[in-house]
């Protein structure tokens, strides 16, 4: 089952090799682990490119977005098993 | 990087690729979402629309579900299945990525759809150890770099018509090598329907002078065939020989343009012709955005109108004058819906823009003219800037077009990216 979020989070981040690998997320004073990163796109939004990233941890996964623009994180969507 | 092969080896000589991803959305979504794996799932429109499978998993097609099928009969096959809303440039954006593993093999890359390629590796294989050996290594990139639930089935042969048919025999992770003297014997256990080219309406011509199988087609004399199909009947026989000596297009060497179109199937049939022209507004200005973004202006409008019975009405005019001004094609369009007396419904609208010309300019020395293009350049480089129709007319505030997922996509634009 999957739900729309669309709101800010924080991210750490490492830079490796020419990407971006999430780590961990913080959304509502929740932290998040991610245990892996399984898919990465790209997208435009006018002149900005969004990354997206889907992303799971122990129990569920997401998407969370980059905007390269204006070097911000937001939580797309969670997906959650049932 | 452009790439001659200087010396002109003969066709059947060459070494060509055709690599197929394997239920590409439905596989996309289950990379994303780990919980899709394994699972019956189909990419297509929203649930409450009326939609069609655009693709279904491996795990969906044992129960029969097919491309194409509605929503309801793939259900019926599968009432455990599930829908995935598509994203197309989530597809878009993944095709890319392994266009450019593709590209490392071989300059010489055809983009055929958003899940298709042809390389040309006759000049390049000896670097990488042989075509086979290059198709290990995409596999294994492809899983290394985009996603270890992707998979791709891979034919190598002469040309491109056994390439891309080697590339259907093993359905799933396949890779089959076809040699020329291997191609006989291949094409007798192969259906006509199988090659690329022949759909059921040739097969069905073709049964009617008495062809059901490729050594028939093979057989059969040429100047009948030529006499009932035109110069396609020399290329039907020379398929059922596994004879086909077209080029490797690589993508930066396709022919410009011969039209822009754009379709829209609506969420329900449709009866009112001015909920008809709203949609018809909003697709005219996508055509014309993308006109004005390729440098093209183009002077024959059709029309299409599609009923819910399936009949499809298509006209169109053409102009004294070149345009690429979204209201102007929708003008021009209107016209042409004028002219019609239309009874019943509306299911699918859709409007397209030909007779194209290439950094057409033509000057005006009217001040509203030179006004009006003006005001159109400012409106692109804000929609360029913020997203597609962030300042939009009034009429279409209320028009939303839910998205399309669909197998094909202008390769030119799928580049643009």
């Amino acid at each position: 089952m999957n739900e729309s979020i669309n709101e800010n989070i924080d991210v750490i981040a490492l830079f490796e090799q020419g990407r971006i690998k999430p780590l961990y997320f913080k959304w509502r004073n929740r932290k998040y682990k991610i245990k892996k990163v399984n898919l990465v796109h790209s997208s435009k939004k006018g002149s900005a490119v969004l990354y997206h990233f889907s992303v799971s941890d122990e129990s569920n996964n997401y998407t969370l977005c980059f905007d390269s623009k204006d070097l911000s994180w937001e939580l797309s969507e969670i997906y959650t098993e049932g | 990087m452009k790439f001659t092969p200087k010396d002109k080896r003969a066709v059947d000589e060459r070494v060509i690729m055709h690599i197929d991803m394997n239920s590409y959305f439905a596989t996309v979504e289950q990379q994303a979402n780990p919980f899709l794996r394994g699972k019956p799932v189909i990419v297509g429109g929203s649930p409450d629309s009326r939609t069609v499978v655009a693709a279904a998993s491996m795990e969906a097609k044992k129960f029969g579900v097919k491309s194409g099928m509605s929503l309801y009969e793939a259900k019926k096959r599968c009432p455990h299945l599930l829908l995935v809303e598509g994203d197309h440039e989530k597809y878009a954006g993944i095709t890319l990525k392994f266009l450019n593993i593709f590209e490392t093999y071989s300059p010489i890359l055809e983009i055929f759809s958003i899940d298709e390629a042809f390389l040309d590796v006759t000049h390049t294989q000896e670097r990488f150890g042989g075509a086979k050996e290059i198709a290990l290594k995409i596999k294994k990139r492809l899983k290394e770099e985009v996603g270890e639930w992707l998979t791709c089935s891979i034919g190598i042969a002469p040309n491109k018509l056994m390439a891309k048919l080697a590339s259907s025999l093993e359905k799933s992770d396949g890779l089959v090598v076809v040699k020329s003297e291997d191609v006989p014997l291949i094409l007798k256990k192969t259906k006509l329907t199988a090659l690329c080219g022949i759909g059921d309406k040739t097969a069905s011509s073709l049964l009617s002078i008495g062809i059901d199988s490729m050594e028939k087609l093979a057989g059969f004399p040429e100047k009948v065939l030529v006499k009932r199909f035109g110069i396609n009947g020399k290329i039907l026989k020379k398929m059922a020989l596994g004879e086909d000596d077209s080029p490797v297009v690589p993508y930066y060497e396709e022919p410009p343009y011969k039209s822009m179109a754009h379709h829209y199937t609506l969420p329900e049939d449709c009866y009112e012709m001015e909920e008809v022209k709203d949609v018809l507004l909003r697709l005219s200005e996508k055509v014309g955005r993308r006109l004005r973004t390729h440098n093209y202006r183009g002077r024959t409008i059709t029309l299409i109108l599609r009923t819910s019975d399936f009949f499809t009405f298509q006209r169109q005019d053409t102009l004294g004058r070149y345009i690429d001004d979204g209201y102007e094609i929708f003008s021009e369009a209107c016209k042409i819906m004028r002219k019609l007396t239309w009874r019943g419904s509306v299911r699918m609208v859709g409007v397209s823009v030909g007779n194209l010309a290439k950094n057409y300019s033509q000057l005006s020395l009217l001040p509203d003219e030179a006004n009006k293009r003006r005001l159109i350049e400012a409106l692109d480089r804000i929609n360029n800037k913020y997203g597609e129709f962030t300042v939009q007319r009034a009429r279409n505030l209320e028009t939303r077009l839910r998205k399309h997922t669909g197998g094909y996509v202008e390769r030119s634009e799928l580049l643009q990216m």
